[in-house]
């Protein structure tokens, strides 16, 4: 063949491999981050230092960050977090990446925004055990945020300004991974095993919970569809009724709300009980309790392959 | 129109504008705008509302793969309710207890959709997952049973039948699931049962196959229902009906407001209209005012212009009048002056009469005695003659001398001469009295002076006693007695006047025996004193206040004027002067006069010109 003839079919292959790489967008029952929403970067800096600032502790000695590490997944990986006086907290930390997804926040839902969380947590005697009075006293004592604030807000420090910088800070968070560039049409991004650890997830039903932008995180289910979790386990306690805590309806009786899966890689353990020390072990408990079916062990090694693939791609936060 | 202080005025407008500014609020107080905005908002949420339950059935068909449509709107539901609700505040649409309990009704609603809805999902992804399942749990069973036939483990009828109603109820839930008629759930139950009996004796594989199965097929059961109640029980709740509730509180509250308003702004217009006619009316009345000063003021003018005229008129009247008031008073005056002049005049005729007679008598006999003289005066001129013609005798001539020796010796013997010229002599001295007379009478009237000069009352006085003698000749005694007083300016002929009166007036008080005095005396720096006193019959007490008075007499009708003091006063008021009078009833009357020295009198042409008339005529 003569060389230019072959370098055209080449280029032209290549580029034929390339294009196949950039399909368009596919629409699953999983839909992709798309980039970081749009926020007052003033205020996101605000929420940033409070985030980090252990002085909303009654003790000036945790930080939100304290059990929401940022380096570690959005939480600090232990069993039971530690509260600001040394107290364990009840029920496992979930992740504050992309947590502005969530439909609702804590495990039982009880906080309707991250507003409520935010204030829920600074006030709660075991986890913070703040004053909001104080906590703004200091803050407006502080000069260089009275400034701050005084620039991005135009009624200065007040608690519901202090409660949205960090609202804000928090919804910055969001962690784009592999797999949402595989959903934009990146055929490229995600391997072969983990596409087909991403069949076996949606064949197997998991993606009947763990759907939507968030990969869950925006729906209400109880903890054992298919088996007695909570049975098996022994133990139970006051955390394990979940939504009955809130709403006294038997019916709600361990109802968590659906984690979302982005990052799970990185935070375990997990459950609410953080029972499950391993993806493997998660899996496991999934397949029993929620779906009450049997599946081979390869299977379950592509779903934690797949599962790998959604851990956020180093980004701003 | 009653008047208005200011203070109440400014009060009544306050009043007014407080009322129009009332009104006008009212009409403001309705914004159309916040009601269009709640109205889309309303709709909003509807949409919102009708969307998610097609979103509902969605994932209920599969036709959504995933939750967050039926997760989103929950934000969005509670941003419109929240905005409702504010907007709702601001436009004064939740004042009443109606209209917040329809938002919270809508509110309650919303969470119990919301509630279904969360129920709905958790249920539904169960059944989902079963009913995906179920065939491949189905095919399980299949498996394991040809599994357990090919290794001859088990009773193979029993895992035959086992597989067949397995198979047998797959089919009834799958159409199950696309009825759900209640009866068939409770057979497919019983079927359940029948396997799950026949389950237990089969071998392990199978069994575990079985109850998986089972519990799946449980699941749909009990799932589908719930779905099925869960998506009737959402469709059942009334939350469009709240909403529309909502829109028809909205849309009536709209119309009140609306009436109200246009209610408000037809007040308004009422107000004003009202305003307008009071504003109408007062200009009307400001106008009438206006007019009406304005043609008050034309009338002023037109009476001043008029009144120019009638003053005039008036003054013209009044100068007539006083004309002939004066001309009846100098008419009067002159009736006055007529008498006494008459008096006076006839006095005066009397007078000249007297030595008149005489000079007259005596004229006549000097006519008489002429003849003699002419006797004499013949014979002398026939001598004359005798002597002047030739031959006259001497004897003759002797003759005729002695005629006229014994005619003058006859006139001798007369004293003619003597007599002749005595009677000259009296006739002489008769003219010489005629001739005062008429000087005084001159002086009297004083003709030939000016009004005002420097006068010698003396000679004054004595030409009028001199005038009057007629009148004092049988009444008693003039007794003068004159000081030392200079000249006086004055119009003497007025003060002869004064005396004259005076004077004729004690005169005709006295009786035989009466004394008049007249007195003249230097009554200070610049004044003299005359006085007139009689001793006549005096003036009784209650008529002396009124001698002065004009037309006053106590004469009978006809034989006084009752204007001789009244002159008397006028003329001395004239030159600055005082007259003053004393009587006593039996003893006489006294009457005092005081005349500065320096001050003529106030001329009165009408007197000067009247005497002056009157003498001429005379």
């Amino acid at each position: 063949m003569r060389p230019s003839l072959l370098r055209g079919l080449l280029l032209c292959a290549a580029f034929v491999i390339a294009r196949a790489g950039v399909a368009g967008p596919l629409d699953e029952p999983i839909k992709p981050l798309q980039g970081t929403p749009k926020l007052d970067p003033a205020r996101v800096e605000i929420g940033r230092k409070l985030f980090h600032d252990p002085r909303l502790s009654a003790n000036g000695k945790l930080a939100c960050a304290g059990c929401h590490d940022l380096a570690k997944g959005g939480v600090d990986g232990r069993f039971r977090s530690v509260g600001f006086d040394g107290q364990t907290v009840g029920i496992n930390t979930p992740t504050v990446l992309n947590s502005g997804l969530n439909f609702k926040q804590f495990w039982n839902g009880r906080a309707e925004s991250l507003e409520a969380q935010i204030e829920a947590v600074v006030a709660n005697p075991v986890e913070m055990g703040s004053k909001w009075e104080d906590v703004v006293t200091w803050i407006a004592k502080d000069k260089d945020y009275k400034d701050a604030f005084g620039k991005a807000y135009k009624d200065g420090v007040t608690k519901r300004n202090i409660v949205d910088a960090i609202a804000t800070f928090e919804r910055s968070l969001v962690t784009p991974s592999r797999f949402d560039r595989y959903l934009l049409g990146d055929q490229l991004a995600i391997s072969g095993e983990e596409k087909a650890g991403y069949a076996k997830f949606k064949q197997y039903g998991c993606i009947a919970c763990h759907q939507g932008q968030n990969i869950g995180g925006n729906m209400f289910q109880t903890f054992g569809v298919m088996g007695n979790y909570f049975q098996a386990r022994g133990n139970p306690t006051d955390a394990d009724l979940g939504r009955f805590g809130v709403t006294k309806r038997d019916g709600d009786k361990h109802v968590f709300k659906v984690p979302s899966l982005r990052n799970i890689a990185l935070t375990a353990p997990y459950f609410h009980d953080g029972s499950a020390a391993t993806l493997e072990d998660a899996v496991e408990v999934m397949f029993r309790y929620q779906l009450g079916r049997t599946a081979p062990a390869e299977d379950k090694e592509l779903i934690v392959k797949f599962l790998k693939t959604l851990t956020g791609e180093k980004g701003a936060w | 129109m009653r008047k208005f202080g200011l203070i109440q005025i400014g009060a009544l407008i306050g009043v007014l504008a407080l009322v129009l500014a009332f009104l006008y609020a009212k009409t403001r107080s309705y914004d159309a705008a916040a009601y269009f905005e709640n109205e889309a908002l309303l709709r909003q949420l509807r949409q919102v509302d009708a969307q998610w339950e097609l979103d509902g059935l969605r994932s209920k068909m599969g036709v959504n793969t995933h939750y967050d449509p039926l997760t989103d709107p929950l934000l969005t539901l509670e941003r419109l309710q929240r905005e409702f609700d504010e907007k709702g505040a601001e436009a004064g649409a939740g004042t009443d207890g109606g209209a917040s309990k329809a938002r919270d009704a809508l509110h309650q609603t919303i969470a119990q959709k919301t509630d279904l809805v969360e129920q709905f999902k958790s249920h539904n992804s169960i059944l989902r997952n079963s009913l995906a399942f179920i065939s491949i749990a189905a095919d399980d069973v299949q498996r394991r049973v040809s599994d357990a036939l090919a290794s001859r483990h088990g009773d193979s009828a029993a895992l035959a039948t086992v597989a067949l109603e397995t198979n047998r109820v797959l089919l009834d839930l799958l159409k199950y699931n696309l009825s759900s008629a209640d009866d068939r759930a409770a057979a497919i139950r019983a079927d359940l049962e029948r396997i799950d009996e026949r389950g237990r004796g089969l071998p392990r594989e199978v069994a575990a196959s079985v109850e998986i199965f089972l519990a799946h097929a449980h699941t749909i059961l009990r799932e589908h229902k719930t779905v099925g109640d869960l998506l009737s029980a959402i469709s059942a709740v009334p939350a469009g009906a709240r909403i529309d509730d909502l829109s028809d509180r909205l849309n009536k509250w709209q119309q009140e407001a609306t009436a109200q308003a246009q209610e408000y702004r037809s007040y308004l217009l009422g107000f004003s209209a009202v305003l307008i006619v009071l504003i109408v009316y007062f200009a009307y009345r400001l106008i009438g005012s206006y007019a009406e000063i304005a043609r008050v003021n034309d009338e002023l003018k037109q009476t001043n212009e008029g009144l120019e005229e009638k003053v005039t008129a008036r003054t013209a009247e009044l100068s007539k009048a006083l004309d002939d008031l004066k001309e009846s008073e100098a008419q009067l005056i002159q009736n006055e002056k007529m008498s006494s002049l008459g008096q006076m005049v006839a006095g005066v005729a009397h007078e000249i009469n007297t030595p008149l007679g005489y000079v007259k008598g005596n004229l006549e006999i000097v006519d008489s005695r002429m003849e003699q003289i002419e006797q004499v005066e013949g014979l002398c001129s026939d001598v004359a003659h005798m002597l002047s013609t030739e031959g006259a005798k001497a004897a003759d001539f002797r003759e005729r001398i002695q005629t006229v020796f014994d005619a003058a010796n006859a006139i001798r013997k007369l004293g003619l001469a003597k007599e002749l010229k005595d009677l000259v002599k009296d006739g002489v001295y008769g003219l010489g009295q005629i001739d005062d007379i008429v000087a005084n009478l001159r002086s009297f009237s004083r003709l030939d002076r000016a009004a005002n000069s420097k006068f010698d009352l003396h000679e004054g006085i004595n030409s009028t006693l001199m005038i009057a003698h007629n009148l004092l000749k049988n009444k008693g005694e003039v007794r003068r007695e004159f000081g030392d007083i200079p000249r006086v300016l004055c119009s003497p002929s007025q003060i002869n006047q004064v005396i004259l009166n005076l004077v004729t007036n004690a005169a005709q008080a006295l009786d035989e025996r009466g004394v008049i005095t007249i007195t003249t005396a230097r009554h200070d720096e610049e004044r003299v004193r005359i006085e007139v006193a009689d001793t006549g019959h005096g003036i009784p007490a209650d008529v002396l206040p009124k001698i002065f008075d004009p037309f006053f007499t106590t004469k009978d009708v006809g034989k006084g004027t009752g204007l001789g003091l009244a002159i008397v006063r006028k003329i001395i008021d004239q030159h600055g002067g005082t007259i003053d009078v004393r009587s006593e009833v039996g003893k006489g009357t006294h009457f005092t006069i005081v005349l500065p020295i320096g001050r003529a009198a106030v001329e009165s042409r009408e007197d000067v010109e009247f005497l002056e008339q009157q003498l001429q005529a005379a």
